[in-house]
């Protein structure tokens, strides 16, 4: 599976922030098979905050219902922090929630993306 | 200051911001010394925090330039031939320094994010070592420096935590620990806000910062007494 085939993926930083540990591999096998190798992973909103104010990435994707901090408190807290090269760091939701009011919630808080599982590498 | 009526020296390399007596402190006490003597020692400034105005804060107390850290081997010698040229010829050329053998070690799997190797490798000449002592003795005095940012935090502290992220920053840029460095100068930012809130939500991120440091640590040893 590729997409743009002049694109170095494997430049390209990602956090995983996904209480599921086999979702979580899930994922990370899939980002590895797009080619991307530079991939962190944080299993609730905390951690995730942690983990991307340490290595930088450039995008994020998100579980919504967690423990400790859930993906919308993660998101909120994010676009909040006093800290510019963080705070618009791109943010693509991966949840089983499809609901309206979550979507319009997401929207609010500058979301960039919302995918919901289960999640294809390509149309299925 | 103690080491200068010595005399005999021939540039002056100063950090800015000291305990004691600082940068600027020291450059007046030189200069009003060298009233009376007519001679002129080259100082020369080193700060992390280089802004617009910091050359022109430099002349104006006394100073003859300013590097900032973490300071790039070709900017000092520049500074040192302005300053120094009698100095040109005790200069051992880096080539003459190094063994052949230890020019070319395998790059072992590190993040330069996380650890620069190229920074040590130009301030030493090659990763081993000298390199590895002076990282080995960084990377284990870190826990003490985060610990100085976190007590100042703790305390609400603002000078106390600002001047511990300052030196952190400082110290890890120069080493080429760029995560570290990068998040400590985002607390100094901060702190330079008031914004301790914020500056204690980063501090917590310093220690997953220093674990990945403490691997790539392990990984260059490893790699260095593989070939031994």
């Amino acid at each position: 599976m590729t997409l743009a085939p002049n694109f170095d993926y494997a430049k390209i930083k990602v956090v995983v922030i996904e209480d599921e540990p086999h979702t979580r591999q899930l994922i990370r096998s899939q980002l590895l098979q797009l080619g991307l190798r530079e991939i962190e992973e944080a299993s609730n909103g905390k951690d995730g905050m942690l983990t991307v104010v340490r290595i930088r990435p450039h995008i994020v994707f998100c579980d919504i219902h967690m423990d400790t901090m859930n993906g919308m408190e993660f998101l909120k807290t994010l676009r909040s922090l006093k800290v510019e090269s963080v705070r618009n760091t791109p943010v693509i939701f991966l949840t089983a929630d499809a609901q309206r009011d979550t979507v319009v919630l997401a929207k609010e808080h500058a979301i960039n993306g919302y995918l919901v599982k289960p999640v294809f590498g390509r149309p299925a | 200051m103690s080491l200068y009526p010595r005399g005999g020296y021939g540039i002056l390399l100063t950090d800015f911001h000291m305990p004691e007596m600082d940068g600027f402190q020291l450059t007046a006490a030189i200069r009003a010394h060298e009233a009376k003597t007519g001679d002129h020692l080259p100082i020369v400034a080193l700060t992390a925090d280089a802004l617009p105005g910091t050359e022109k804060l430099c002349l104006d107390s006394g100073m003859d330039g300013y590097l900032s850290k973490p300071i790039d081997s070709q900017a000092l010698t520049a500074m040192l031939e302005k300053f120094l040229p009698q100095a040109a010829a005790l200069r051992r050329r880096p080539e003459t320094i190094l063994p052949p053998a230890e020019m070319k070690p395998a790059p072992p799997d590190i993040n330069p994010e996380v650890l620069d190797l190229g920074r040590l490798r130009e301030t030493f000449g090659s990763v081993s070592g000298d390199a590895l002592s002076f990282l080995a003795g960084f990377v284990a005095d870190v826990p003490n420096m985060i610990a100085a940012i976190g007590a100042g935090l703790d305390a609400r502290d603002r000078g106390q935590a600002r001047h511990a992220a300052h030196a952190l920053k400082g110290a890890a840029r120069s080493t080429g620990a760029n995560r570290l460095g990068e998040l400590a100068s985002d607390i100094q930012d901060r702190l330079d806000d008031d914004d301790l809130e914020t500056a204690g939500f980063l501090y917590e991120a310093l220690a997953g910062t220093y674990d990945e440091l403490r691997v790539a640590l392990d990984l260059l040893r490893a790699s260095v007494s593989e070939k031994r």
